[in-house]
């Protein structure tokens, strides 16, 4: 699994075997972000796929100065919004709403119920915010940097860091009430 | 509760069917493989189809003996446009979605 750099530097000499590089080191961090996001497997399975497509289309686009994981996680993230949104009737979720995937965690077939600490987890990251999600997500299971997470959400590290333990404290309450 | 969070870190009640992400991987490589087959062909293709489709057009107005002079051009676009096969008229179609998505982004 190649180093950011080497990746970057391959798909600019050698876009497809680039391309796979990435694929290796990023396809299963963003199915696992996006798949929280949007929760069922169907649904996963094709934001990523179109995520991917788009991220090679638009390589050129990237800019070096942001991190890839970043840049990466951006348009996963922008996919699923765009997905969560249209079931919503908009263009794309705003990050201010609440999704309501949690109907899918009860109806989707690649779910674990016997896992029932890890299911009222997941139940209580979906009952908040989107941008709290997303926060809470990046930082808890992908652990990318606040800075590489206001990239994703368009917002300042500060703000993130906000969100972030706003969203960890609702949690705590979440999982001490619902015992 | 704090530490309980700590915990529980990375685990999820999410599951995949077996061999997903190897099949998705190859699906995609086969993906952006035929994807760059089809962007190479365009400035060949394209332009040779649209001009054989042009000229079809063309005849096809002067069969009618000139019976409608003036002709709208978007009207000849898209009459040029029918003229080509399926394979050529989703060749310019995906060529303009990776216009779009080069817009988004």
């Amino acid at each position: 699994m190649g180093k950011d750099s080497d990746i970057i530097k391959a798909i600019q000499t050698k876009p497809e075997q680039g391309f796979r590089l990435l694929l290796q080191r990023y396809q299963q961090p963003v199915y696992w972000h996006v798949r929280r996001m949007v929760v069922a497997h169907a649904d996963a399975e094709d934001v990523t796929q179109e995520a991917f497509l788009r991220i090679f289309r638009s390589f050129a686009q990237y800019d070096e100065n942001l991190s890839l994981a970043a840049w990466i996680f951006r348009i996963a993230t922008n996919e699923a919004l765009r997905l969560l949104g249209k079931r919503k009737g908009e263009a794309q979720l705003s990050l201010d709403e609440a999704s309501d995937e949690l109907f899918n965690l009860k109806a989707d077939d690649f779910v674990d119920y016997s896992n029932a600490e890890a299911v009222k987890l997941q139940k209580a990251i979906l009952s908040l915010p989107t941008k709290q999600q997303i926060a809470f997500n990046l930082r808890f299971y992908d652990e990318l940097s606040y800075e590489d997470i206001a990239v994703v959400t368009g917002s300042t590290a500060a703000n993130v860091k906000a969100n972030y333990h706003i969203a960890k404290e609702k949690i705590v309450n979440y999982l001490k009430t619902n015992d | 509760m704090e530490n309980d969070l700590e915990k529980m870190k990375k685990t999820m009640p999410y599951t995949v069917p077996e061999g997903f992400f190897d099949a998705m991987e190859e699906r995609l490589m086969q993906e952006v493989t035929a994807k760059k087959k089809k962007s190479r062909l365009p400035k060949v293709v394209l332009w040779t189809g649209l001009a054989v489709a042009a000229s079809l057009a063309s005849l096809l107005v002067l069969r009618q003996g000139f019976s409608r002079v003036e002709m709208d051009s978007f009207e000849q676009v898209e009459m040029a446009f029918n003229q080509l096969s399926d394979n050529d008229q989703q060749l310019i179609l995906d060529y303009y979605d990776e216009l779009d998505d080069l817009d988004n982004y």
